[in-house]
């Protein structure tokens, strides 16, 4: 969504019209909570930082001056709203060590990408986003469903382009290890099940 | 080889993340989030806190001290008190006030450590009103 959409709503709230707002937040409402999900892994404290996402867009609106889109701003509050709300709950962001993914590189093997295409499980790459650590899954999800770039992306984690660029490929192998393993698992079944 | 597995893949997540769309928030949400910013917008206007002698009033009333202190100072008196009946100059001469007022004999120390405790009393006013301040604002 450009800016140049969200303007005149931003304007309207500005103007103390609460209709306008409730505009936006249906707008962004999807991305901010899937957001949150991916952080915090859990429907109801990703509602709890979604709510605090929007009451802090609110309340500085009037701050916002346009440099970047307005969903960049409104993401990149949600994603420190979350590193907040981990640290404030004494947690710290899930990270995994790269050697452990190392094992084997299945985006080399022929015929993954055709068997995954054979796959009709329904949520299966949500299920996968759901087991990645750290902010694997809001990368995943900022590059790959709102197709920002590594630049873009790294305005709203506040890193280098280069930086998102090295943890998008890390993400994307951890990413086809879970379906990988997603794979065998069925497969497994199936044959018990015969 | 492996840059088109790689392209693959990447198409295959991309048809495939589009396709199972985001996380759906509760039914209610915006209408929870827009409930929450009129209460705390109600609250803050009760919370809100306004002093009982504005800042204008305190400039004003500064500026008419600072006034007439100037004109104590500075100003011609001896034109400005000739309208004083003369026999109510002669009166307060015969009270002798400065004679009946009791002579307190204050040692330096004394007047230093006051003036130093108002100062720091006065301080502290301020650096009190704003913790509360800003802890009332947290809630």
């Amino acid at each position: 969504m450009s800016l140049e959409q969200d303007q005149p709503y931003i304007e309207r709230t500005l103007s103390g019209d609460m209709k306008a707002f409730s505009v936006l937040v249906d707008r962004y409402k999807h991305m901010v909570f899937t957001l949150a999900v991916r952080m915090v892994k859990n429907r109801e404290e990703a509602e709890e930082i979604a709510q605090d996402t929007f009451l802090k867009v609110y309340n500085g609106l009037a701050g916002f001056k346009g440099g970047s889109k307005f969903s960049t701003w409104v993401y990149k509050i949600t994603y420190f709203r979350s590193l907040d709300y981990i640290k404030k709950k004494g947690r710290s962001l899930e990270t995994t060590l790269i050697e452990a993914y190392h094992e084997y590189d299945h985006l080399e093997s022929d015929g993954f990408v055709a068997q995954l295409e054979r796959n009709e499980q329904h949520h299966l790459i949500r299920d996968a986003l759901k087991l990645l650590p750290g902010n694997d899954g809001i990368l995943i999800t900022l590059h790959y469903f709102e197709e920002l770039t590594h630049k873009e992306i790294s305005v709203i984690t506040n890193s280098s382009a280069n930086t998102v660029k090295v943890q998008l490929f890390r993400a994307r192998k951890r990413l086809a290890q879970i379906l990988a393993k997603t794979l065998s698992h069925e497969m497994n079944d199936s044959y018990e099940g015969k | 080889m492996k840059g088109n597995r790689e392209n693959d893949f990447d198409a295959f997540v991309q048809k495939r993340i589009k396709a199972e769309a985001l996380e759906q928030p509760p039914k209610d949400f915006t209408v929870s989030v827009v409930e929450r910013i009129e209460m705390e917008s109600k609250a803050s206007v009760l919370m809100n806190y306004k002093p009982l002698i504005s800042k204008y009033t305190w400039l004003t009333l500064s500026a008419i001290i600072l006034g007439l202190l100037c004109f104590l100072v500075f100003g011609n008196l001896a034109i400005e008190t000739a309208w004083l009946p003369e026999i109510a100059i002669q009166n307060t001469k015969l009270l002798n006030l400065s004679e009946h007022l009791p002579k307190l004999a204050l040692s330096n120390t004394y007047v230093y450590a006051f003036i130093g405790l108002a100062f720091f009393m006065g301080i502290q006013v301020y650096i009190l009103k704003n913790h509360f301040r800003s802890t009332r604002g947290l809630l």
